[in-house]
């Protein structure tokens, strides 16, 4: 027998604990689990979101959904991390894309301008993002910096990013990777790491 | 951000097929420290209002798989025909091996289940306490003539004698239905309702099954998810009063008890809002072998925060329903 708080376990070992926890019906585990990656979600769904508010809901869906189904959880396949990360990620991309779609049908009802996509995630990275980071992504050419500003903080598949720049799909895959690797150099440089 | 996370957000942007190549390193890098940087906490109110909607949509304690239990009769019913099957199965040398931890053959083991029925059915009120050799409440002394009386019998005899013991022991609780599972009734020395007295002999079943397979080679098993549940809860409930037996200067104290896997759930006991002074946490099938003393508390793969010294006073109690 262990006599350890959970927070203090080994993170893998730590996470397979707190969803056998939740799925045995214990909400103390799923509040722990909470403390420990809200930040991460609420971030990632504000960042794709723009939306304070809407960023709180799709944070309640996904740790209600864990919730629901912590058989979700399958640890052969990657952390909780992961998952709460791609929950929060689909979900909010969803939210978006309706919300682009309801917009797209009043534009064509002449009731709304249209706000250049560009601009929005100019402003998720001018209010989110560190300044080194932003640093960083200023150094890059446009159209890579372009390409990382719509996948990353847009939450867009490169699909999208693709027509959303009016690009072939493999050139688009090829600014996103060689932007990364550059912006990591340029990160390194900075004396950056996570 | 981990490396599973990076791996997870190339695979969405298409270009996980070269994320092994050395040389995207630096896209892991770039990823890592772009994730960090938007980390967010979200408003403090979120948290209570979460966990409302949480637990509106499944109440707390309630586990996912097995979340109602089996009745008593049919927990009871079950393991009955588990080890029906198992005695069955049985071959003329198998009949003759130890039955560890006991000194007994399978077939004197048979023996000690007859005794049993025999007290149970009575107890019930379906025939006369039978004259016992030992201490009235002493569970293996009671049986102590009919592990002996199996010298003159054969097992296919004594299999068929304890089968009409417990055809009517079941057909006496269904018959008499929900009133009859609340009659109360002391059982080894114990007050219990009929229906709790069902589930304790399913661990009792349960436990000797895993005896039998343990002398004959084979693998453990475990009951169904609704079955254990009927068990852990009623285990798990008795917590409280059993506690006070081990240790008096427990009483009143706030304790959570997490079992993991199907069939178990989480308990809390204590002051409503108090938070537990102590938390079990533990799989459900090795707390039930702790109950069932096939566990020693020691030995339990178990995770305790709090009070160390009340979760092992729980720990010890919960096995006087095997005393």
């Amino acid at each position: 027998m262990s006599s350890a708080g959970g927070h203090h376990a080994d993170g893998a070992v730590w996470e397979r604990r707190m969803v056998d926890r939740i799925a045995a019906g214990d909400d103390g585990a799923l509040a722990d689990v909470y403390d420990r990656y809200s930040s991460l979600v609420f971030g990632l769904a504000l960042r794709v979101t723009c939306d304070r508010g809407v960023a709180e809901d799709v944070t309640q869906d996904v740790f209600v959904n864990l919730w629901k189904r912590p058989d979700r959880f399958d640890a052969g396949r990657g952390s909780l991390r992961s998952l709460l990360a791609a929950m929060a990620r689909n979900r909010a991309i969803d939210i978006v894309r309706s919300r682009s779609a309801s917009q797209r049908r009043e534009d064509n009802e002449g009731h709304l301008a249209t706000v250049p996509v560009m601009d929005v995630v100019d402003d998720v990275i001018r209010r989110d993002v560190s300044d080194t980071v932003r640093r960083a992504l200023e150094q890059l050419p446009i159209d890579q910096r372009d390409a990382i500003a719509l996948a990353y903080f847009g939450g867009h598949t490169y699909r999208e990013v693709a027509q959303m720049l009016g690009i072939p799909e493999g050139t688009a895959k090829s600014r996103l990777r060689i932007g990364l690797q550059r912006l990591g150099a340029l990160l390194h440089d900075e004396g950056v790491t996570a | 951000m981990s490396r599973d996370d990076l791996l997870t957000l190339l695979a969405e942007l298409g270009i996980d097929d070269q994320v092994d190549d050395p040389e995207e390193a630096s896209v892991l890098d770039a990823l890592d420290v772009l994730a960090q940087a938007s980390e967010s906490p979200p408003p403090s109110s979120l948290l209570p209002q979460l966990l409302g909607a949480a637990t509106g949509a499944r109440p707390a304690g309630l586990p996912t798989i097995g979340a109602e239990p089996a009745g008593p009769l049919e927990s009871f019913r079950s393991q009955i025909d588990v080890l029906t099957e198992l005695f069955e199965h049985l071959d003329d040398d198998q009949w003759a091996l130890p039955a560890h931890p006991y000194q007994w053959t399978l077939h004197e083991l048979l023996g000690h289940l007859i005794g049993v029925e025999e007290y149970t059915g009575a107890v019930f009120g379906l025939w006369q306490q039978p004259q016992v050799s030992g201490s009235g409440d002493d569970h293996l002394a009671r049986t102590d003539t009919h592990v002996a009386a199996r010298a003159g019998r054969s097992p296919a005899e004594s299999l068929a004698e304890w089968r009409a013991l417990v055809d009517a022991v079941i057909d006496h609780v269904a018959q008499g239905g929900s009133d009859r599972l609340a009659d109360e009734v002391t059982y080894e020395g114990w007050p219990f309702h009929v229906d709790s007295v069902l589930v304790a002999r399913t661990f009792e079943l349960w436990t000797h099954a895993d005896d039998i397979r343990r002398a004959i080679g084979d693998a453990l098993d475990v009951p169904a998810a609704p079955v254990l549940r009927a068990m852990s809860s009623v285990s798990v409930g008795s917590l409280p009063a059993a506690v006070l037996v081990v240790n008096p200067e427990q009483a009143g104290r706030a304790f959570k008890v997490v079992l993991t896997g199907p069939g178990g759930g989480t308990w809390q006991f204590g002051d409503p809002g108090a938070a537990p002074e102590a938390t079990l946490v533990a799989d459900v099938v090795d707390y039930c072998r702790v109950v069932a003393r096939r566990i020693d508390p020691a030995d339990l793969d178990a995770d305790i925060v709090g009070d160390r010294q009340l979760v092992l006073d729980l720990l010890e109690s919960c096995r006087l329903l095997a005393a």
